[in-house]
């Protein structure tokens, strides 16, 4: 009983190594397929790592609950004499009786003859292995060539063709474009106010650093102070139907006064 | 495991001697009285369905005693009856004279010639191994078997068995014709001068009792047991087959007897084959097929055979 169990301890470290390494496999393949969209898209590559360790805990789960419900028939699979009874023999663990004990010697014995390497698909391994290494050289070759459509770009070269087309074809034109561009995954219609990024950067603080413009006064061309004397002529014009017309006089009838009270306080401030 | 093949292998050698063929038929008798159950065996008149029956009692050195259905039979003709006996003394008692259901091996012969009331007497004795006559009871020697022979033609004047007492068979064992070979083999064999055949004891009574106890122990795995299960109730749940399916007595009837397969086999394990090979006789005879599937011809066993087909 104790040498069964201690063999069915065996077959599931076994089988449970087996497919970690698969699980690896798998969730290598998919990163690299990520990371190879992510650089043709030429959009953070490092973002592939993301579906790739959600694989990677996920796929165990499932795995596990499958393990435990059909380990003993892959066992079985691989070492079809051991049909039905490997199962029988470990659903009836807790049986003693003499068929039952016989059973798992059967079953110990015939488990000398099963071999690790029958759990490994070879064919399944060897294509994920070399679809690995395909992966590896085409994003190799993707990146030396700088190969791709950046994304970004197309997306501002898309809301200048809207832009353009709301100039030239009017709005009609325009709106046109941008369904179609909307359509097909292009610039969106809204995005009329540039890069979002660039809008945010109004909500962070900036420190900005006024340094003093230094002066230097050319003694030479320091001139002595004129006396000039400026014509009234405009504003006698101005005021000569109606009478004593000063510019404040014209001020005052002009606006109203809660008006003239904004402007003279305005003022007021400036000069303080 | 290997002596228990030995021990199979040698009584079907000598069951060979007699019986030509039939193999299969023998097998499903042998895995009955395992079961420490009974069977009903159907086939038409000479196909040695009683001399197979025989030839096993002789064989395991089992009480064998025959009664042949008639409609007069009474049930008193089977348990036995009180008969008064006169003492030395001059008194008289009332002594109990056991009839021919106390025996090892009970041959039923055409158990549906015999009226109703006749035919229940014999469930008792099937179940519960024992009889009741006026207010005592009597228990049987064990090990005890009813094998019941039917004949599927010539049904006028038949009391075909209430479902009630068939379901009390283990299994509905069908005999069919022998081959052209098997058949040439009968004529030689049966023709020649040499008729008695010497067959020796395989097993004795308390062995016998000892592979009933022995065929219990035989493990079976859970989702083979499930699957088992799931071809009886399957048989409830198709409607557009069958009228009435198959009652839990069935299921299990049907792991046992697939034990009992499995260590004539020489298997300490019950497999799916044993299943599918034993879900047609354990079944046969607790199913009734609907007028649609009548209308079509079908037969008990091709209604298995679709439901054995979805539940694999």
């Amino acid at each position: 009983m104790d040498q069964f169990r201690k063999v069915l301890r065996e077959i599931n470290s076994t089988l449970g190594n087996i497919s970690v390494f698969d699980n690896l496999l798998d969730a290598v393949i998919i990163f690299l397929v990520c990371f190879l969209i992510l650089i043709l898209i030429k959009f953070y590559p490092l973002l592939a790592l993301i579906p790739a360790i959600i694989y990677m805990i996920v796929a165990p789960i499932k795995k596990v609950n499958k393990l435990k419900r059909k380990k003993a028939k892959i066992v079985e699979e691989s070492y079809p004499p051991l049909k039905e009874k490997l199962r029988t023999a470990v659903d009836n663990i807790q049986v003693s009786n003499p068929i039952v004990e016989a059973l798992q010697r059967e079953v110990i014995s015939d488990m000398r003859n099963v071999r690790i390497s029958s759990f490994i698909s070879g064919k399944s391994t060897s294509y994920k292995i070399l679809v690995s290494v395909s992966l590896c050289f085409i994003i190799l070759f993707v990146a030396a060539h700088d190969f791709g459509v950046d994304i970004k770009d197309l997306a501002d070269k898309g809301r200048k063709i809207i832009d353009a087309a709301y100039v030239i074809g009017g709005d009609e034109l325009g709106e046109e474009l941008g369904e179609i561009m909307a359509a097909t995954g292009g610039t969106e219609l809204d995005d009329i106010y540039g890069k979002e990024s660039t809008a945010n950067l109004g909500n962070e603080v900036i420190d900005v650093e006024l340094k003093p413009i230094s002066y230097e006064i050319d003694v030479r061309k320091v001139k002595d102070v004129e006396e000039k004397e400026f014509e009234e002529t405009i504003l006698d014009e101005t005021c000569a139907d109606e009478g004593a017309c000063t510019p404040q006089e014209s001020f005052r009838n002009e606006y109203p006064k809660e008006q003239q009270e904004l402007v003279k306080n305005y003022f007021l401030k400036i000069s303080k | 495991m290997r002596s228990y093949k030995e021990t199979f292998d040698t009584l079907f050698k000598e069951i060979d001697k007699v019986i030509v063929g039939q193999r299969e038929v023998m097998e499903q008798i042998v895995v009955a009285m395992l079961c420490d159950n009974n069977a009903l065996i159907e086939g038409f008149p000479g196909l040695a369905k009683t001399f197979a029956i025989r030839t096993l009692s002789r064989l395991m050195d089992l009480k064998f005693s025959r009664i042949q259905s008639t409609p007069d039979l009474m049930p008193s003709d089977i348990t036995g009856t009180y008969i008064i006996e006169e003492t030395s003394g001059g008194r008289r008692n009332f002594k109990f004279q056991p009839g021919p259901v106390f025996a090892n091996i009970v041959l039923a012969d055409e158990i549906n010639r015999a009226t109703p009331k006749t035919q229940s007497a014999f469930l008792e004795a099937m179940q519960e191994k024992q009889v009741t006559v006026g207010n005592s009871t009597y228990k049987l020697d064990l090990p005890f078997f009813v094998l019941a022979t039917q004949n599927p033609i010539e049904q006028e004047g038949t009391y075909p068995l209430p479902e009630a007492q068939a379901d009390r068979f283990l299994l509905k064992i069908n005999i069919d014709y022998p081959t052209e070979s098997d058949e040439e083999e009968i004529v030689n064999r049966y023709t020649s001068e040499a008729r008695e055949h010497h067959l020796r004891t395989i097993f004795n009574k308390k062995q016998f009792l000892a592979l009933q106890q022995i065929v219990r122990q035989v493990p079976v795995a859970n989702d083979i047991k499930r699957k088992a299960i799931k071809i009886v109730t399957t048989t409830r749940e198709s409607k557009n087959l069958l009228q009435y399916g198959a009652s839990p007595r069935a299921s299990i009837g049907l792991i046992l007897a697939s034990k009992a397969r499995a260590l004539l086999m020489g298997r300490n394990h019950v497999g799916m084959e044993d299943i599918i090979k034993l879900a047609y006789p354990i079944l046969r005879h607790r199913i009734i097929l609907n007028f649609e599937a009548q209308r079509k011809g079908l037969k008990a066993d091709d209604a298995i055979k679709e439901i054995i087909g979805k539940v694999k």
